[in-house]
């Protein structure tokens, strides 16, 4: 397999994967505000926090606001985060590795980029945006399933299934460091009573909620939503799919069926050793946000590593005297 | 664009929304402008929305008729009933008084008999009931609480007084409703959220987990709780299937559990025997146990009143808690609330004749055309004569019923249930309502953010049970000071 088909099918797979999660992220947070009493949500900013893209945001629109937040993040193409971008992106990818995937799957991405063109705008209205953003995760996971059932486990497999992990680690870490953040900062404040509190397992209800993960978690975890049980389920529940350890194993099974992997097996391990061994009550009252600082840079790694192995166009050939 | 509201009329009953001037009160401004910038097509497309968002949710319940049983989409009036968060918090009081009195009463009779042998409440009329079972004398459940869970029925008359017209404590149903109503009222109209502050309703799973966690005999942090149901044709099962995800319990039937020579009740499992610590109980007592209730019972688990007076396992609503769900002894709730707490009821009982007693029976055989009989024992609405609304003929048959069993019934003046608007085939029309708080007693107390409301939608119609062609909506505590 070429190395640019190889980059492609990572990318297209992170693209989509990116859209999903987008989807299922705003409306989420779009469902948490209307279930929380007035001042108690956290404000819309905490999507912009969650996408580390303040700064690209506020270069375009002057304050955060509900209107331009959705705008932003739904699409508006200048940002490549959008929903919009995304789609784009993911397609422009299939595009150029036709050859590689079956006609259902372009087929279907096409059929999505139509419907997020069509629609996106329509959107912004409270009153559509819940219908729209759930075609979207639905769509995206009908591609999912024609990925699952009709792709060969080979290596065009093996780099969606890298992209699509990666990225699955990124969100899923990112949204709980910022449900951590917010709920240490209402912690803080002062004056609250009983009854603020109780809307603090509200948040974290929301935050599993924008995942997917909320059954699973009473399953596995309890009733009971805590911010320990939260970060352990989040982190370390192996048998979670968007679990940051799960997509770090998916990561590593995908390196292992992969030729030269020895340098990436061994990030893998370094990582997966850690999400292993770090203690998830501790994290969740002390060093959160710290630790998954750290995850994330791994994941960076992660990220680096595949590329430069494997999707590097400037593999040197062997090299030859010439004199 | 017409505006759907200007033809609206109040009916003479206290309307939730509309005062008697046809203004809107002060909680129902922001609902009223933002309906009247509607029209009648905009409306429409939102009722279609709601529709297919129940549908799609699976939210049914089951109907039973004579060609099998059928599951029927939940009926949902869009438009939403508002409760001002100060009004709540009194009625909230006043609920878990009751019920805090009600749980004393259930405690006293099936031990020590205080009440009845200082005559507040007769004996006879509790010795004699059969709701007072046998088995469970001599046994105080954790708390001395014997109904954890109660679903009471408050309606409001023409005076804007609020009035409890029943406490169900047997297994009160409609909980997953009212959290299923707020998905759909987010899914309809999001638009509305953003200027109203008001109480999210989607906590009472977990309330309910920790109110059955404190029941537990073993001291665990996650005791397995299992839910209990009759199974799939029962009308509740949506919901029993709702509140056991929604607590990660085990939804079981009678078949799924046993119990061992050791008294305590164990699931079959993958994993073999799984002893089971709290059964959060949807079928009726007298079907819980053919060892000691009904022989006949297919339902059951053999040996669980063992189990339970063995203080091996904990059971919600316990067993014989439906003594004090009868309507008869209903009358009795503000003395029982005065002899165990020395309080004055915060909400009052609606008037009521027992017709056991001679006098009072004579005044509802000479009343029965104004009057509302109920026998004492039945609930869904089944059984009752509404005197306003009834025939010479239906009079007679229930001035037979009643001199020959007079014990089970009661009678009560006819309220006339307050209105909100409700959008019928001709735009917005009153419809009468209640509402179904749900209140929960374990180690402590909760009550739901409103409950249930249930709305007649045949215009005039005071009945609102679901089995009878009742709909529903979703209910807001608002919160006015948020502003």
């Amino acid at each position: 397999m070429l190395s640019r088909v190889a980059e492609r099918l990572y990318w297209t797979a992170r693209y989509l994967e990116r859209t999903e999660n987008m989807a299922r992220l705003i409306n989420a947070y779009f469902q948490m505000v209307l279930d929380m009493p007035r001042g108690e949500e956290p404000g819309w900013g905490i999507l912009l926090d969650i996408t580390s893209s303040r700064e690209i945001y506020l270069q375009k629109y002057e304050t955060v606001n509900e209107t331009d937040v959705i705008n932003f993040f739904i699409v508006d193409a200048d940002y490549g985060g959008s929903i919009i971008s995304s789609v784009m992106s993911a397609r422009e990818n299939v595009r150029t590795t036709r050859d590689i995937i079956t006609p259902g799957l372009w087929e279907e991405l096409n059929e999505l980029n139509l419907y997020v063109h069509e629609l996106a705008e329509k959107s912004l209205a409270r009153r559509f945006r819940y219908e729209f953003l759930e075609q979207i995760v639905q769509r995206c996971q009908q591609i999912s399933g024609l990925v699952e059932n009709v792709m060969c486990r080979t290596q065009a497999y093996r780099f969606i299934q890298l992209g699509k992990n990666l990225e699955r680690a990124d969100m899923t870490s990112r949204i709980l460091d910022v449900g951590a953040t917010a709920v240490n900062r209402r912690r803080a404040q002062e004056n609250r009573d009983s009854s603020q509190l109780r809307y603090d397992s509200l948040l974290w209800m929301h935050i599993l909620l924008s995942l997917n993960a909320l059954t699973m978690y009473r399953q596995r975890i309890g009733p009971r939503v805590s911010s320990k049980g939260v970060v352990h389920f989040l982190l370390q529940d192996i048998t979670f799919p968007r679990s940051v350890i799960f997509c770090v194993h998916q990561i590593g099974e995908a390196f292992t069926k992969l030729p030269r992997r020895g340098r990436a097996i061994n990030l893998f391990a370094e990582v997966q050793d850690k999400l292993y061994h770090s203690d998830a009550d501790v994290l969740a009252e002390n060093c959160l946000h710290e630790f998954v600082d750290e995850i994330q840079r791994d994941l960076i790694r992660l990220n680096d590593i595949i590329l430069s192995t494997w999707c590097s166009l400037e593999q040197k050939p062997v090299q030859t005297q010439s004199q | 664009m017409t505006n759907p509201l200007e033809d609206y009329r109040t009916n003479g009953a206290w309307d939730e929304l509309i005062d008697s001037e046809g203004q809107p009160r002060p909680h129902a401004r922001h609902l009223m402008q933002y309906l009247s910038s509607l029209d009648d097509k905009e409306l429409l497309s939102r009722k279609v929305a709601s529709e297919i968002a129940i549908r799609e949710m699976g939210i049914s319940f089951t109907v039973y008729t004579e060609g099998g049983n059928i599951d029927r989409a939940w009926p949902f009036d869009i438009i939403p009933r508002i409760i001002e968060l100060s009004e709540w918090r009194r009625v909230e009081d006043g609920l878990k008084q009751r019920l805090t009195a009600l749980n004393l009463f259930i405690n006293d009779v099936y031990n020590d008999q205080e009440i009845l042998k200082e005559k507040i409440v007769p004996a006879d009329l509790i010795i004699n009931s059969r709701n007072f079972l046998e088995p469970c004398k001599g046994v105080t459940p954790p708390y001395g609480v014997w109904a954890n869970i109660c679903g009471s029925d408050l309606v409001r008359d023409a005076d804007g007084e609020v009035y409890v017209l029943e406490d169900n404590l047997r297994v009160p149903s409609g909980v997953s409703y009212m959290i299923e109503n707020r998905q759909v009222t987010k899914r309809v109209f999001p638009e509305l959220f953003e200027d109203h502050s008001i109480l999210p309703v989607d906590e009472y799973t977990s309330q309910l987990f920790e109110m059955l966690a404190s029941l537990s005999p073993r001291d665990l942090d996650y005791p397995e709780i299992a839910v209990l149901t009759p199974g799939i044709y029962n009308s509740a099962y949506f919901e029993h299937s709702f509140l056991a995800q929604g607590m990660a319990a085990e939804l079981v039937e009678g078949s799924d559990l046993f119990v061992g020579d050791d008294d305590c009740v164990y699931m079959r499992t993958v994993f073999g025997p799984q002893q089971v610590d709290v059964i959060y109980r949807r079928i009726d007592d007298i079907f819980c146990d053919p060892e000691v209730f009904r022989k006949d019972s297919i339902l059951g688990v053999p040996g669980l009143i063992r189990a339970w007076r063995a203080g091996k396992v904990a059971i919600a609503n316990a067993p014989g808690s439906g003594v004090a769900d009868d309507k008869v002894v209903y009358a009795y709730v503000p003395e029982m609330i005065r002899y165990y707490l020395d309080q004055d009821p915060i909400l009052p009982n609606v008037p009521t004749w027992l017709c056991e007693r001679e006098e009072e029976r004579a005044y509802v055989l000479d009343h029965l055309d104004e009057l509302v009989v109920k026998p004492a024992n039945e609930s869904g609405g089944y059984g009752m004569l509404v005197g306003p609304h009834s025939t010479e003929e239906e009079r007679k048959t229930f001035s037979k019923l009643i001199t020959e069993n007079p014990r089970n019934y009661i009678a009560q003046p006819t309220l006339s249930l307050s209105t909100a608007p409700t959008l019928t085939g001709n735009g917005f029309a009153p419809r009468h309502l209640d509402l179904r708080p749900f209140i929960l007693q374990g180690e402590s107390m909760s009550v739901t953010a409103g409950g249930l409301t249930r709305v007649a939608m045949r215009e005039g119609s005071l009945v609102v049970n679901s089995s009878q062609g009742g709909g529903s909506k979703d209910t807001w505590i608002v919160d006015m000071e948020a502003f």
